[in-house]
């Protein structure tokens, strides 16, 4: 599970992130959701412990953020949308192997995964190919067997499907279904709100750095007595426009 | 820790640059071959213009009256004098290397013991003429020489009364060393070993650093490597060795270039030259340490850089900033370096690598020289190590 606390970012000028309070079960997907330059990357990265937070922690299984910043990283698994991120001189075996092996995984488990995991991917033909020449879509596969080989129990998507034609990003997303039924802990940003409808069980809608408000769908469509869609752009339009 | 991340990253990175083409060209191919073809087109010219001054050079004599020079010239070997409608056109083209202009009076003059004007009209342009002008000058020179004797004779005088002294050269080789050969080829060695030794870290690392920095940001693959169980550090130092060793291969195949240009053309380097194992070793030794200096720099530069690009327009003035203390001392005199240039990085090594090519091992410049470079080595990774943990670097938009 993941538990936010008064999580800050300033850099130079910007007060990108401006102290959020989260929560997340196990099995649980959270939307975050908000517009451009919201500050969803820029929690993420927090989560991920690329960027250390201005003020505030967050903990991951039981693991802070900031003080045990190497084992948090063992728990988790990310997939940032925009460019895939792959090595082209690489295989796609080589690839998912490097990050496997940097992730502490032995030898025959890491195969055995491997092997299951190019199955269920239907990857199987391509395998010991180089990246470099493969599609959009073989490439997105080799970035989730990638980000997954390890089995973290804990999953981070920045905007996954951005940049994806429809197939892959059904495939991104049958990938999302398929981590929350195997029981993992998922954050997914998005800036689409048919998105996050389709996937996940509760939204935190983020705007200028802060939890503008959070629940599950159902409730919030009970409380505003209106869709959340509307919703949305109620609570980030309007203010926009001042 | 169970698992070695350093030795993983290492690996993978060299596995990946050693499929890159451009690794093979930048690391292998241009220091390997650069020398032997320069060297033998150097060669080629040289073989051309040893050739046409081993066959007669074609001269022109300009004079009105008969004289014993056009004579004595005529006679001599490696001359040919030649006749021409238009001698200044055919100088113009190679065709005469020399035109001799005598006076008019040259022969009366001549008679009369007095000296006879004479002009040679060269091309300045072209080095054929210029060095047949020194051959027709000789032969000059030894036509007075003997009219001289003949007047002498005359006289009744001995002509080794006129010569009081009579010189002869030697080097001098201090004991238990060898000659280095002439001043040229000392020059020549003295210049390109230290250049070769300066530069090649740079040039063969170059490549690699730009791929693993700044190349890992542009293909987005540097955050989802940094959010793995590895730590920073092991990462970094993986990426490190990896350029190093480019580096180091990029010096190894320079110097094999210069191995097999010399078996191609061995009288452009100095012959016999026997660099002593300890002037080896400091070199060896000065070369290392700029390739570890060296390596992390341009780490660092790459990772702060946003794209390949900009790592590349970073990077390129470093060579030009190693080309400077090898031209800056290219006609220094290694016996008088006062001791406070041995202060000044980056010439230090130059120089220091200057002295023990010939022999001279001055234990003080060895000890300032190592010492400034073991702390250039040690800041330069502490910034590598500042730059990879700085958020604004890594993160830069
Ligand atoms: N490294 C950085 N240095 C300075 N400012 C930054 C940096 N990263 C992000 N910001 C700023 O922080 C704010 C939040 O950015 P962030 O990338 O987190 O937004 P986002 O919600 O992910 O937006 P998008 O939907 O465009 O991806 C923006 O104003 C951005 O300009
Ligand atoms: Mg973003």
């Amino acid at each position: 599970m993941i538990e936010i606390k008064g999580l800050k970012k300033v850099f130079k000028e910007v007060e990108a992130v401006k102290g959020i309070n989260l929560s997340v079960e196990k099995k649980e997907v959270l939307g975050l959701l908000g517009e451009n330059g919201a500050g969803k990357t820029t929690t993420l990265r927090m989560l991920a412990t690329m960027l250390r937070p201005t003020e505030g922690t967050a903990l991951i299984n039981g693991k802070d953020i900031v003080a045990d910043a190497n084992a948090v990283r063992q728990e988790i698994g990310i997939l940032f949308g925009g460019e895939i991120g792959l090595y082209d001189r690489l295989t796609a075996r080589e690839n998912i192997e490097y990050f496997a092996m940097l992730n502490n995984m032995e030898k025959e488990e890491m195969n055995r995964r491997i092997e299951y995991l190019a199955e269920i991917l239907e990857m199987g033909d391509y395998m010991d190919r180089r990246v470099g020449q493969f599609s959009k879509g073989m490439k997105q596969k080799v970035a989730i067997a990638r980000c997954i080989v390890h089995n973290p129990p804990v999953m981070l998507f920045d905007e996954p499907t951005s940049g994806l034609d429809v197939a892959a990003a059904r495939v991104v997303q049958q990938f999302i279904r398929s981590c929350k039924e195997e029981g993992k802990t998922i954050i997914f940003s998005s800036h689409t709100m048919a998105e996050v409808e389709k996937l996940c069980d509760r939204v935190a809608i983020i705007h200028k750095g802060r939890i503008v408000e959070a629940g599950d769908l159902q409730s919030l469509k009970v409380k505003y007595g209106k869709d959340v869609e509307d919703l949305f752009v109620e609570l980030v339009g309007e203010k926009h426009e001042i | 820790m169970k698992y070695n991340h350093t030795m993983i990253v290492f690996k993978k990175e060299l596995k990946d640059i050693f499929r890159d083409k451009r690794t093979w060209i930048a690391s292998v191919l241009i220091p390997v071959l650069i020398f032997p073809l320069m060297f033998f087109l150097m060669g080629l010219g040289k073989a051309n213009l040893d050739k046409t001054m081993q066959s007669d050079i074609p001269i022109y004599i300009e004079s009105t009256q008969e004289n014993q020079l056009t004579e004595y010239l005529s006679r001599s070997s490696g001359l040919i004098v030649v006749d021409s409608a238009s001698p200044y056109e055919a100088l113009e083209k190679g065709e005469i290397k020399v035109i001799i202009q005598i006076d008019e009076d040259f022969q009366a003059k001549l008679e009369e013991e007095k000296p006879g004007g004479i002009k040679l009209i060269f091309d300045e342009i072209s080095n054929e003429s210029s060095m047949a002008m020194s051959v027709v000058d000789r032969a000059i020179a030894s036509f007075g020489e003997e009219i001289l004797k003949d007047r002498l004779e005359a006289l009744g005088i001995n002509p080794e009364v006129l010569q009081p002294t009579s010189v002869s050269y030697e080097a001098y080789v201090p004991e238990g060393q060898e000659s280095k050969g002439d001043g040229v080829s000392v020059m020549l060695l003295t210049f390109l070993l230290p250049f070769l030794l300066m530069l090649y870290p740079v040039v063969g690392g170059m490549p690699a650093a730009i791929d693993l920095g700044a190349g890992e940001k542009e293909r987005m693959s540097l955050e989802p490597l940094l959010s793995t169980g590895a730590n920073r550090m092991s990462i970094l130092l993986g990426k490190y060795l990896t350029i190093l060793l480019a580096s180091i291969i990029g010096v190894i195949t320079s110097l094999s270039g210069i191995l097999i240009a010399t078996r191609f053309n061995t009288d452009m380097l100095p012959k016999g030259v026997k660099i002593s194992p300890v002037s080896m070793l400091i070199m060896i030794g000065i070369s290392l340490t700029m390739a570890l200096m060296l390596s992390g720099i341009m780490l660092s530069i790459s990772i702060f850089a946003k794209s390949s690009k900009e790592a590349g327009t970073y990077l390129s003035p470093i060579t030009f900033l190693l080309m400077i203390p090898t031209y800056l001392t290219m006609f220094m005199d290694v016996r008088t370096i006062p001791n406070k240039l041995f202060f000044v990085p980056l010439l230090n090594a130059v120089l220091l690598m200057k002295e023990v090519l010939v022999d001279i091992i001055n234990p003080v410049h060895i000890a300032i020289t190592f010492s400034f470079t073991a702390v250039l080595v040690v800041l330069a990774l502490l910034f590598t190590k500042y730059i990879f943990n700085k958020e604004s670097a890594i993160f830069r938009s």
